[in-house]
């Protein structure tokens, strides 16, 4: 071909790429030396889906969880791409292990390859400084704590601590700059500096060859093409498809909820980390960057002194077991280290009940968020969410007395009827058969004050005048005041007729009632969103209950909240109350 | 590894043998001529087909999805005319145009930002009815204004210009401005606001 002659004449690339590839193996090509060619090949994965989630990500403390959002949930092909790249993250970390054990091992940092040796172990540096960065980028949860955690460790440092974590934060708190300083490093300080060491760690290679293993027959020589590009093409092939896979299984990568620093969040880091944070539970505080900052820093500076301890010419594995013992030790520590953090972990309920929590919280953010997220954020969005905002406001103040679901005090110590099924028909059911039973009224100053529709009274006489309340009449009870909870008048039913007739000896409807003295509540709009709005904000409005419902001598009645709650709030938590009962689409 | 590279140069100057029948590069501690293992041909020309297909694979399965992920499926943005509340009536004097901005709810890819500026619109009155016309120049999109003593609209950037009902007189536009659906409803005027395509002959609305 004349164009590509003319371009070798030009450029002289066929001895390039002759020299590129029958680069001679002595001892000939090996899967044991798939481990480089494997990085670099995971490396191009990283580079090129990074670059894409570049394109559509943004990085600020209110735009970049969602722009994550819609590059996982809403982008066509957005998932594969954070996938691969998620997944191929936690590949190089594991090529690297491979590639270092396999040159550690052969003996590979000898003389006179002790700068490749460096080189390489600059790389890993690298790779750990991209695996700290990226995590954070998501600005979710789990990233923003576990970033929050190692910027404090970086922090405790003697001398340069506090300079070091306000460089790499921004500032005191985390924020814009926090993200931008750690996307900087992830998409260019980090890039540039692979790009530089790769290239002289692969040219420190050529110059000096593989290092066969001790013994092997270094007559026998291949070419680096076709057989070793062959293997590791398999390998790099076999690494794409388990990627694959793993980005299909999970669809994508996770994403947590948006960061929130007021959440009480069981911060973790990635599993390779996970030893070195399990070590911390070892040691007081004070010491701590002893640990987290030393054993690294000695592990380093053990690697980067062994061509000096191991002088010796041979590679031979044996003699040189006492050099390599340390490396050893290490990995199997960081084993049994991670796996007592798993494990840990796992037998802990509170942390898996954290979790459940997150797991929750984060489901119900990426719902809200396809929906759009609003311009200060989705912390904000899920600030002004009932559903999110409801049940943790609920939790705070008023779980200490009310049981609802799974939230509130352990059965049997509580002090407030039971909300769980609040507004239906089995609370008015419940409320129509024993008023002072536990789940309702029985622990409450208002015991004793509502007779049973069902059950004759426990004093003789009494009990003569007692005629049970006909089911018929029950249901249309019940159909009535399930009506009010869903906001509906109801007006000349059945259910109204009996209850203008027969509650309102006691309870009020529309503010009548022929007791003016009695405590008992309004039932026109009960445990409607205006009702429990009301209800929360001051119960002896009159709106809901009299005024003389908070005598002090009623001692355990509910208390207003207006004081301890903003208006937004209080609405929040009857929103979500009432979407519960009507079973509103959320 | 001088002495090594020299013995390479000669070795390259001297032999015209195909690199696979090479000897290879003499090992620093061998003291005979290595030997000369060359592959079965059938076998090399398995690997290198695998390492043909295979690097193909690899390619391939790397940008097909880096593809997808560029170029989005454009969404239903636009379709369907979305009527936009503009001023009451009364508001707009007979016949002189006025520019009115356009305020809706503005989903950009993942913010929802309500109550936005999504654009501007020249309206004229004329009796019950309204013209509505998108402020943004058929040719590169710069922003339309108005001439001097009402005589036409004229381009501040490339100098189009065009008569008050907005057809094309002179300069650089492809077409004459952008018409828009009105409507007047509670004595309101509504627009039904949308972008179109620039610097083409034919009216083609983008969103």
């Amino acid at each position: 071909m004349k164009l590509f002659d003319w371009l070798d004449d030009r450029t002289g690339y066929r001895d390039f790429m002759h020299e590129a590839l029958d680069e001679p193996i002595p001892g000939g090509a090996r899967w044991a030396y798939v481990w480089g060619s494997a990085l670099t090949l995971t490396l191009i994965i990283q580079a090129v889906t990074g670059v894409l989630l570049m394109t559509a990500y943004a990085p600020s403390a209110t735009t970049a969880w969602s722009s994550v959002m819609y590059i996982q949930h809403q982008m066509s092909a957005g998932w594969v791409v954070r996938g691969l790249h998620h997944f191929g993250a936690q590949a190089m970390v594991v090529l690297l292990a491979m590639h270092l054990g396999q040159t550690a091992i052969y003996g590979a940092y000898k003389k006179p390859r002790e700068m490749n040796w460096f080189f390489g172990l600059g790389l890993m540096g690298l790779t750990l400084g991209f695996a700290l960065t990226g995590y954070l980028l998501p600005w979710d949860q789990k990233g923003y704590w576990a970033t929050k955690v190692a910027t404090n460790i970086a922090g405790s440092l003697p001398l340069i601590g506090a300079w070091t974590q306000e460089l790499l934060v921004g500032g005191a708190d985390y924020g814009h700059l926090t993200l931008s300083r750690f996307y900087a490093l992830h998409v260019a300080v980090l890039p540039i500096g692979t790009l530089v060491l790769l290239t002289l760690h692969i040219a420190m290679f050529r110059r000096h060859g593989v290092t066969p293993p001790a013994g092997a027959n270094t007559k026998h020589v291949d070419r680096f093409y076709p057989k070793q590009v062959a293997l590791d093409l398999a390998i790099g092939l076999s690494i794409f498809i388990i990627l694959g896979y793993l980005s299909y299984r999970f669809h994508g990568a996770p994403l947590d909820g948006p960061a929130d620093p007021a959440s009480d969040y069981p911060a973790r880091p990635e599993w390779y980390f996970l030893a070195l944070f399990e070590a911390l539970k070892f040691v007081p505080g004070r010491i701590e960057w002893v640990v987290a900052g030393g054993i690294p820093l000695l592990l380093g500076g053990y690697l980067v002194a062994m061509p000096f301890i191991d002088r010796g010419p041979s590679t031979a594995l044996r003699p040189r077991l006492k050099y390599l013992a340390p490396l050893g030790i290490v990995g199997l520590l960081s084993v049994g280290l991670t796996y007592s953090s798993i494990s840990s972990d796992k037998k802990d309920p509170s942390f898996a009940k954290a979790i459940e929590r997150a797991e929750k919280q984060a489901a119900r953010a990426v719902t809200l968020a396809k929906r759009g997220v609003p311009p200060d954020g989705p912390l904000a969005m899920l600030a002004r969410d009932p559903h999110t905002a409801g049940p943790a406001l609920f939790e705070k103040l008023c779980a200490s007395c009310h049981r609802m679901g799974d939230m509130g005090p352990e059965k049997g110590k509580d002090t407030a009827p039971d909300l769980t099924d609040f507004g239906r028909a089995a609370w008015v059911i419940r409320v129509l058969d024993n008023p002072d039973d536990p789940m309702m009224f029985g622990r409450t100053p208002f015991k004793g004050m509502m007779p049973s529709f069902t059950r004759p009274p426990a004093d003789k006489e009494e009990a003569e005048y007692f005629t049970k309340i006909k089911p018929a009449d029950q249901k249309a009870v019940v159909d009535f005041l399930v009506a009010q909870a869903h906001g509906k008048a109801d007006k000349g039913s059945k259910g109204e007729e009996i209850v203008s007739l027969r509650c309102t000896s006691c309870h009020r409807v529309d503010g009548e009632t022929d007791d003016d003295e009695s405590l008992a509540p309004e039932l026109r709009g009960w445990a409607s969103r205006a009702w429990i709005e009301a209800q929360i904000r001051n119960p002896g409005s009159g709106k809901t209950y009299p005024a003389e419902a908070m005598d002090d001598k009623l001692e355990g009645h509910m208390p207003g909240f207006a004081d301890q709650l903003s208006d937004d709030q209080i609405k929040l938590i009857a929103q979500w109350m009432s979407d519960r009962i009507t079973d509103a689409p959320k | 590894m001088t002495k090594q590279e020299s013995e390479e140069a000669t070795e390259k100057a001297t032999d015209p043998s195909p690199p696979d029948e090479t000897p290879a590069r003499p090992d620093a501690t061998a003291s005979e001529p290595p030997e000369a293992l060359p592959e079965e041909p059938s076998r090399r020309r398995a690997l290198t087909t695998f390492v043909s297909a295979g690097s193909a694979v690899y390619a391939a399965a790397l940008l097909l999805p880096a593809y997808r992920f560029i170029d989005q499926p454009r969404g239903a943005i636009g379709q369907g005319a979305h009527f936009f509340r503009i001023a009451p009536l009364e508001a707009l004097p007979e016949g002189k145009p006025v520019a009115f901005k356009v305020r809706g709810d503005q989903q950009d890819a993942y913010t929802l930002t309500r109550n936005q500026t999504l654009g501007a619109v020249w309206l004229q009155r004329q009796g019950q009815t309204v013209r509505a016309m998108t402020a943004e120049c058929p040719h590169l999109g710069c922003a339309i204004s108005l001439g001097p003593e009402n005589t036409g609209f004229r381009c501040p950037c490339h100098t189009s210009r065009f008569s008050l009902d907005g057809q094309s007189e002179s300069g650089p536009s492809p077409r004459s401005m952008d018409t828009l659906d009105t409507r007047i409803k509670d004595g309101w005027i509504e627009v039904a606001f949308s972008r179109f395509r620039q610097g083409v002959v034919t009216k083609e609305k983008i969103g």
